[in-house]
């Protein structure tokens, strides 16, 4: 209930804050800034609410500006976001106190905008100074802008065009300055970040660094012949195959020639008026339409779609005969953007054209019939990449996917279809607002989701919620991992109604802390953050996969996955993502039926959004020497697999391979059209070779309508030796050069690797001791190093049972050496290896490593009478120490382990006791556990041993393992939930 | 609607009566602890339908617990002291043993909020939030003899409350 007149009078007796200063005091929108001073007071109200002092920037003009994200640190600190989108300029800063009582600091905050580079010219001659033209450089002290480009750092040097930055900021605020920049650097991303600013750092595409002029083709269209390049000036002269021709300046890009076209390249020299000149040997190109992405339109819909043109450089084309100004995509001169108005189903015409000379290309027009239904996450955030999933149907292969919105748009990369059902993607980054989206599938049918995503800066998102499951009847702790979270964040659980917000605990902007409000009885939930009132439909949120409802025991699992593609007894299994929605099972190794048939192949197999699996596969990387009972775990991207055995007996070498990075291929930057024989239409992509990564993956491919030979050119790739072509599926060409030319080059059998693919193997060091069937776990110190422990095992004739574990320290370059850590008490091997940590239970703090019950025998008959009913089990301290202690244990050896949702889970193992499985839940004082319980209904279908176990986001699959004494290998997959 | 009010007080005209009393008792605040209520009240009755003024004093205090994403868990000790001023429209029933009654009226509240607290070990510092504002009020009760039991509540801009009280009445 509200009245008018409010307030009569708020009258304030409490201290007044003062503001002291405010720190970076020179920043960017969207930062967070430090305001100390004294007297910040909150106010407690007895329902409870609590008002926080509020934060202002005091414009010299206008009205006060509300800062957000307020969070009060005491009484004399407190933090804010300056809000996007504020304007640069010098503010001061006041802080509120809820009772009416302000204070103030004038000229405390410096905003500017953050750097842009216009322009990279390099001195005439190939000299290395290369001059930098654009705005917002920012020297403090003599020190300017770093510059990352092309893999290597420039400092700042020379600034030129200068102003004194804001009050309170010292020093200037440029738009040039000059790096030395070695020639053959020629381009890319280049990041600016600016000295002694907060927030500023900004990346911008640099086309390439300027040497003055520069020739990149000759267009022949309709008896004009255009010279293209960079840094034209007015004047210059042309001679072209030696003799000087006429030349009449277009724009710094565009000279026309008075000169017949050249049958061939053809070298050419360009000398401006001031002395610099270029020169070169250029291809003689053709105008054309080639592309256009949607490559079918959806009737009765705008779409704002992306044009491949060469050989002209139109500021508009005709579409369905309506004139429509094109936008140039920077750093990709052969590419538009064009806000193609709504068509009818049919044919349309796309004509590009420029003073006596077109092209065009036509495209279809269909109904849209393929249906698609959403995208997760709904709310991406500006500026970056985000991985997206896509459900509809007709998805299956690799669908083209763009978002589209009136001006604006991109393609999905990497985008491959997990299903018909179900497609993934990398949303690229792109302006803010709503997009709707256009898919076309691959047998060309069109699909349009209106408003099926919202970019915006203050979009959160979810990586990880833990626990994946939860007993819905009573409160528990929550944590929410993933970034962009705000004092503004709410948590709910939509299950699928939403509760009201959940209780915050403690707040950081990635990771999230709630209190679960019990009293839930439905069987699934999911987690919501909302930046903002969760009841505002256009909040920005994001939220988690599924949560089971449920108490400690798992529910049955699931049969009938797609199998293993060859029967694996004791396999390693670890998941792992090529982007955050494309995730993978990777099956290592194995054997198929003893040690001497150790496996070295490795297959793969994709998870859909909620956990589905994909058909496996095999993978082209294949382990440098067999394994079998040996261990894997995965590091960020790296897959480590560690001891085992094989026909030579045990094995101590450890081996690595990176799951590949769609986004570290390639990019196209330019294509053209030259005489040839090359017709229809064709999906060109190109991966880099060379690399301790082997192979990259792809690029995107790029499908283009060929009416000639195609030359087809790409950003380099640092370290890269080679390129390898692929047209429609199947590699053409290979060679050092960043460029390549198809005029129907004969297809060889190679194909590019598949998203999901693995680098190749490489060494990564060698255990202590060599050792087969130990406990192999990856766990982090409170210092954050991740370290591998291996436990137990045993010798080559199994006459030698270890008692001790090794652990290793885990780099950006692998791991450390390893060496004797410790002991897990009873000498034991096929034992399982557990890691809790807040993953498993947000109550836990630190990680602690588990070493599961084993055996002393060789996988087979005499293995049940051999057991080791032994379970022990320490904290992770400094330096990766650990001390493993007896807990309470479980009777099973060469069972598959995890842990989850605050338990740990024994599955399967000897003696083959049907679908036998243990569940062992974390008492109040981890490592101690409650007890350990018959798994019953959560056990796995069929009894069984030595599997590869994984969890991947909420859920845990077992895979291959032996369905007898007789060690029979299986290609059984199952999975259940968390 | 006013003039039906009127017929209905010239009606009860006969009847009428003027009432005028102190009443003195606990009020139990939702969020915070019992606290002494004082007041005086006067007005005059028309049958069943009555017009009063009072006046009013109380001062609850207490303990509150809350999480707040810019600070975290926080506890704070709160001390609402309120003096207010209402004219209510009421409406009662004479039983043999009890009048029920119930009355809507208009209230000018005077509310000073003292707060204090601290989250984890960070003091907030006392600040004191004094508002005038005006408020719109429900109750009902029922007196029995020289005792009173009431339910109110009132809703302003800023201030609120929902009341529970019992106490003693003088009647002059």
């Amino acid at each position: 209930m509200r009245l008018a007149p409010a307030v009569l009078l708020a009258a304030c007796s409490g201290a007044t804050p003062t503001v002291g200063a405010v720190a970076p005091a020179l920043v960017c929108a969207g930062v967070r800034v430090t305001v100390t001073g004294s007297e910040f007071r909150p106010l407690a109200g007895p329902e409870p609410t609590l008002s926080l002092p509020q934060g202002f920037l005091l414009p010299a003009q206008g009205e006060p500006i509300a800062l957000e994200g307020t969070h009060w640190d005491s009484q004399s600190q407190m933090s804010f976001a300056v809000p996007a989108g504020t304007r640069p300029g010098a503010y001061g800063v006041a802080v509120r106190n809820p009772d009416g009582s302000e204070g103030s600091l004038a000229a405390a905050l410096a905003l500017i905008a953050p750097p842009v580079v216009d322009e990279l010219t390099r001195a005439c001659g190939g000299a290395p100074d290369v001059e930098v033209r654009g705005a917002g450089f920012v020297f403090v002290g003599g020190r300017g802008p770093t510059v990352l480009l092309g893999g290597a750092s420039y400092a700042a040097r020379d600034p030129a065009a200068c102003a004194p930055l804001p009050a309170p900021a010292q020093g200037m605020i440029c738009s040039r300055f000059h790096l030395s920049v070695p020639e053959g650097v020629s381009g890319g991303i280049a990041t600016i970040e600016n000295p002694a600013v907060g927030g500023c750092a900004a990346e911008t595409v640099v086309a390439a660094v300027s040497t003055g002029p520069a020739v990149s083709r000759l267009d022949a269209c309709g008896g004009t012949l255009r010279l293209r390049g960079a840094g034209f000036e007015a004047g210059a002269v042309v001679t072209l195959a030696g003799a000087r021709v006429g030349a009449t300046y277009v724009d710094d890009t565009t000279l026309i020639l008075d000169a017949p076209a050249p049958a061939g390249p053809v070298a050419v020299e360009v000398a401006n008026p001031d002395g610099c000149h270029a020169s070169g040997t250029v291809a003689v190109g053709h105008a054309a339409v080639l592309g256009v992405v949607p490559p079918v339109l959806p009737a009765g819909r705008a779409v704002t779609a992306t044009v491949t043109m060469t050989g002209l450089d139109p500021d508009a084309v005709s579409v369905g005969g309506a004139a429509i100004p094109v936008q140039r995509i920077p750093g990709r001169p052969s590419l538009y953007q064009v806000a193609i108005p709504a068509q009818a189903a049919g044919l349309v015409a796309v004509v590009a054209e420029e003073p006596g000379c077109n092209a065009q290309l036509v495209v279809p027009v269909a109904a849209p019939t393929l249906a698609l239904a959403r995208v997760a996450p709904r709310w991406l955030r500006t500026g970056r990449f985000v991985a997206v999933a896509l459900w509809g149907d007709g998805l299956a292969g690799a669908p083209t996917v763009a978002l589209t919105r009136t001006g604006a748009g991109g393609a999905l990369r990497a985008s491959l279809g997990f299903s018909a059902a179900i497609a993934t993607g990398i949303v690229p980054p792109v302006p803010a607002g709503g997009y709707d989206v256009v898919a076309v599938s691959s047998d060309g049918r069109v699909g349009y989701l209106p408003d099926a995503v919202r970019v915006g800066p203050a979009a959160p998102a979810i990586d990880a919620v833990s626990p994946g499951a939860f007993a819905g009847v009573s409160t528990g702790p929550l944590l929410v991992r993933g970034s962009g979270f705000t004092s503004a964040s709410r948590v709910t659980l939509r299950c699928p109604d939403p509760t009201p917000p959940l209780a915050v605990t403690s707040l950081t902007a990635d990771a999230l802390r709630a209190t679960l409000p019990g009293g839930i009885v439905d069987p699934t939930c999911v987690v919501r953050v909302t930046n903002g009132d969760p009841s505002d439909p256009e909040a920005p949120y994001a939220e988690s996969g599924t949560l089971e409802v449920r108490g400690d025991k798992l529910d049955p699992f699931e049969t009938g996955l797609p199998g293993l593609v060859a029967a694996r007894e004791a396999p390693a299994m670890v998941a792992g993502r090529a982007t955050g929605a494309a995730r993978f099972l990777y099956v290592l190794g194995g054997d198929a039926g003893s040690a001497s048939l150790a496996l070295a192949s490795v297959e793969a197999a994709p998870l859909g959004p909620d956990g589905e699996v994909g058909a496996f596969a095999p993978l082209r990387s294949s382990l440098l020497v067999p394994r079998t009972l040996h261990g894997a775990v995965r590091v960020g991207r790296d897959i480590y697999v560690v001891g085992g055995a094989n026909a030579g007996g045990t094995i101590a070498g450890v081996e690595r391979a990176r799951v590949l990075d769609p986004l570290e291929a390639p990019d196209f930057m330019d294509v053209s059209v030259g005489n040839g024989v090359l017709a229809g239409t064709h999906a060109w992509m190109v991966s880099a070779r060379g690399g301790p990564d082997g192979e990259s993956l792809p690029s995107d491919p790029w499908t283009l309508t060929a009416t000639g030979s195609i030359t087809l050119t790409w950003a380099p790739m640092p370290g890269a030796t080679s390129y390898r072509v692929y047209r429609d599926g199947r590699l053409v060409v290979e060679t050092p050069d960043p460029r390549a030319t198809d005029d129907g080059l004969v297809a060889r059998a190679e194909v590019p690797l598949a998203v999901g693919a693995l680098g190749p193997f490489r060494a990564a060091g060698q255990l202590a001791l060599p050792r087969q069937a130990a406990g192999v776990a990856l766990a982090h110190a409170p210092d954050g190093m991740p370290y591998i422990y291996v436990g137990g095992g045993a010798a080559s004739d199994w006459a030698t049972v270890y008692d001790g574990f090794e652990a290793a320290p885990v780099g950006p370059d692998g791991p450390g050496a390893f060496a004797a850590a410790g002991s897990i008490g009873t000498a034991r091997a096929l034992l399982p290896a557990f890691v809790v940590d807040d993953s498993v239970d947000p109550s836990v703090q630190g990680s602690y490593v588990y070493f599961g019950a084993g055996a002393t025998a060789a996988p087979g008959p005499s293995v049940p009478s051999n057991r080791v009913n032994e379970t022990t089990a320490g904290a992770v301290g400094a330096g990766g120490a650990l001390a493993p202690a007896q807990v309470k244990t479980t009777q099973m050896a060469g069972a598959a382990g995890v842990a989850s949702a605050g338990c740990l889970h024994s599955m399967g193992g000897f003696p083959l006791v049907g679908s036998r499985g243990d569940d062992g839940c974390l008492g109040p004082a981890p490592p101690d556990l409650v007890a350990w319980h018959g798994a019953g209904n959560g056990a796995i279908s069929d009894g069984r041993a030595l599997m590869g176990a994984a969890v991947e986001r909420g859920w845990i699959y077992v895979a291959g393992g032996t369905t007898s004494l007789a060690l029979q290998p299986t290609t059984i997959v199952e999975r259940t939930r968390w | 609607m006013v003039r039906a009010l009127l017929v209905l007080l010239l009606a009860f005209e006969a009847r009428a009566e003027w009432v005028a009393g102190a009443r003195a008792g606990v009020a139990f605040p939702r969020e915070l602890d019992p606290c002494l209520v004082v007041g005086i009240e006067a007005g005059r009755y028309f049958g069943p339908v009555g017009v009063l003024a009072a006046a009013e004093l109380e001062q609850p205090s207490g303990e509150v617990h809350g999480t707040d994403p810019g600070v975290g868990a926080y506890a704070a000790r709160l001390t609402r002291r309120t003096f207010s001023t209402s004219l209510r429209l009421a409406g009662r029933v004479e039983l043999p043993d009890a009048t029920p009654y119930a009355a809507v009226g208009a209230r000018l509240v005077v509310a000073s909020l003292r707060s204090n607290g601290a989250a984890g070990a960070q003091p907030f510092g006392e600040s004191v939030d004094t508002r005038v504002e005006p408020a719109v009020e429900l109750s009902a009760g029922a007196r029995l003899g020289p005792f009173v039991g009431e339910f109110l509540f009132y809703r302003g801009e800023e201030t609120g409350a929902v009341e529970l009280r019992v106490g003693y009445a003088f009647t002059f």
